[in-house]
């Protein structure tokens, strides 16, 4: 059974300009010991799908759908019942893990705040002492001596240690990571994915790994949701998807990742266009004007999410065409082969 | 051609850099000057307190046979119109002066801080209803606001108080509104939410200890331009009603004698002064030291 199910998920956030869909219609589930990967580009929605389902945005934002988690949908809660679960049942890391501590106050007691804030200890030394301990366990070496040291003093890649254990603090069941490593150079961004790894393993712990890094997916995930323009465009395996995208904009993503095990070096082929205005959309499918493949149809119809399948879904309606070998033709064809490639 | 280069390059480039800053800390050191304005604040109010000891005059009672002596082995700063020994008066005046130098300080930071804090974190309607009452106080002259609520409420230490930190708090205010605005959107808040924290434990654990250092550096700063204030006051005649003595009224009531009796005047000025420069060493020294800190 899975432990969060987001279906039909949608964000409106009202601008001077009008109102803005940040994210529309977004499904997909997640379950104990499972790592979901959200991938997509900048503005695609993805910070903003994981803050919706913890009701981290304004007052003015307008939800709408449901997040059942283990049986509570989450958006019909008040602020002071989402309190008792943020940290609680739901931990999040966000982005910038250097600016994401406090830096007045020393790591240690950031750590143990938590723990009393939710009451999940009895007294200030047990929960000073689990912060050692989680510390210890996140690989932050000397943790006795390092947990009286402030923010400053540590680098980026153990701030986001002393994140994650605060994010552990209150042994959360699903742990939401927006973008944990983009901060980091990539020695360290390995080290701190083979952490998460490690310790969705020990804890059956369920992540939600935000990224806009494919090999971050492909390392980290046993799924992928793809989003494009505030929807989830593609759902399926990391292998799947790199093997057998179903959907023009996932293949036309993977075409932007240089590959190392090409026997000649291909140029990278950008997508064209950008992203569309999320205040004004486009008619019928969102990546209709960038899209190798659009049809009439794809112009004037809502496209839904099509279930194909072995648990993948697509939001194409071509996706058949995908699937079949050899080059298929659209309007123009340039990067539709890519699908089988 | 070394020494040449060294010593052309060497005092424009210190010359600007403490002429600019144009502070006492710069001319002595930082740490030299939080240790001596240490030093002369704690001496000055070590004598304050020891008054009674030190002096064997009263500070009010008259002496009419001994009025008007200059400056003397029994009487170091001389005498008044009414014989009382100003050195005495100007020791224990610094008890009164110094005590609502501090609190005419510190009401209005606590209630610019409150209210700052309240208007940055909260927003929307709290937000305009502090700010704009900001700007009202602002905008006002400080002596109309000060007369006008010394004259409502009878000269006085309340009226004093609430006087300086109606005219105070506006800045506070501003200067945490403006850094609450810039912490509320920090990530360490959104974190500390995503964590299950609640909005008072936000504000007072992690926001109020952020903002907090620019307000203790403005009110550094702030507690000289006070004490100058309340000497202002008493010297329009709106301080502490007589016979109490207060640097202020000691210096209006000297005026008309300033060229017959010059010291009456120009010791209660001197004593001002050197507690305005002990206040300015002090506090820039402690203004230095958090801003290293930071």
């Amino acid at each position: 059974m899975a432990l969060l199910e987001v279906r039909n998920l949608s964000a409106d956030i009202p601008t001077r300009r009008g109102t803005l869909r940040a994210v529309e219609d977004v499904n997909f589930s997640i379950s104990s010991g499972e790592c979901l990967g959200i991938v997509g580009e900048s503005g695609s929605g993805k910070s903003v799908t994981c803050k919706t389902i913890l009701g981290l945005l304004g007052p003015s934002v307008e939800r709408d759908g449901e997040a059942v988690f283990d049986g509570t949908d989450l958006l019909s809660l008040t602020e002071a019942e989402l309190t008792r679960i943020r940290g609680r049942d739901i931990a999040m890391i966000v982005q910038d893990a250097v600016s994401a501590l406090n830096p007045v106050l020393r790591v240690g007691g950031q750590i143990a705040e938590g723990m009393i804030e939710q009451g999940v200890v009895g007294s200030r030394s047990a929960a000073m002492a689990r912060a050692v301990d989680l510390m210890r366990k996140v690989g932050i070496p000397s943790p006795e001596e390092r947990a009286r040291d402030y923010p400053h003093q540590f680098s980026g890649g153990m701030c986001q240690r002393v994140v994650i254990a605060t994010a552990l603090a209150c042994g959360p069941r699903l742990l939401i990571a927006d973008e944990p490593t983009t901060a980091l150079d990539v020695t360290v961004q390995d080290q701190i994915l083979a952490l998460l790894r490690q310790l969705q393993r020990d804890l059956d712990l369920a992540v939600i790994l935000v990224t806009h890094d494919m090999g971050v997916v492909a390392e980290t995930c046993q799924r992928v949701a793809v989003m494009y323009a505030g929807q989830v465009v593609e759902t399926a395996t990391p292998a799947e998807l790199f093997s057998a995208p179903r959907h023009p904009y996932s293949a036309a993503l993977l075409d932007c990742v240089p590959d190392l095990d090409a026997a000649q070096a291909e140029r990278l082929r950008p997508i064209e266009g950008l992203p569309p205005d999320l205040v004004d959309l486009p008619t019928g499918c969102r990546f209709h004007p960038r899209c190798p493949m659009a049809t009439a149809e794809c112009r004037s119809q809502k496209i839904p999410l099509i279930d194909i399948g072995g648990g993948r879904a697509t939001r194409c309606i071509r996706h058949e065409d995908m699937a079949q070998p050899g080059p298929v033709s659209g309007t123009d064809s340039t990067t539709a082969e890519v699908g089988t490639a | 051609m070394t020494e040449e280069h060294a010593a052309s390059t060497l005092p424009s480039r210190r010359l600007p850099s403490l002429m600019g800053r144009g502070r006492l800390s710069a001319l002595v050191g930082q740490r030299t000057a939080l240790v001596a304005g240490a030093v002369m604040i704690s001496a000055i109010v070590l004598v304050s307190v020891m008054a009674p000891v030190i002096s064997p005059y009263d500070p009010v009672d008259q002496d009419l046979r001994n009025a008007l002596q200059p400056p003397s082995w029994t009487h170091l700063f001389g005498t008044d119109n009414f014989g009382r020994d100003i050195f005495t008066r100007v020791i224990y005046a610094a008890q009164v002066d110094l005590r609502i130098g501090f609190l005419c300080v510190f009401f209005p930071w606590v209630l610019g801080t409150i209210l700052g804090g309240i208007a940055g974190y909260a927003g929307g309607v709290f937000d305009t209803l502090i700010m704009r009452t900001v700007d009202t106080f602002t905008a006002f002259p400080f002596l109309v606001m000060a007369i006008g609520v010394i004259a409502i409420l009878g000269p006085g230490v309340t009226s004093m108080y609430i006087a300086l930190t109606l005219a105070g708090w506006s800045m506070y205010a501003r200067i945490v509104r403006a850094e609450v605005l810039v912490a509320k959107r920090s990530e360490y808040v959104l974190a500390a939410r995503a964590l299950g924290f609640s909005h008072t434990r936000i504000m007072l654990r992690h926001v109020l200890p952020n903002v907090i250092t620019p307000t203790i550096i403005f009110a550094m700063t702030d507690i000289v331009l006070v004490i100058l204030s309340t000497t202002t006051l008493a010297f329009l005649g709106l301080g502490l009603p007589p016979p109490a003595p207060t640097w202020g009224t000691m210096i209006a009531e000297g005026k008309s004698f300033i060229f017959t009796a010059w010291w009456m005047v120009t010791l209660p000025g001197l004593a001002i002064v050197l507690v305005g420069i002990s206040l300015s060493l002090f506090g820039d020294g402690v203004a230095d030291w958090l801003r290293e800190r930071e």
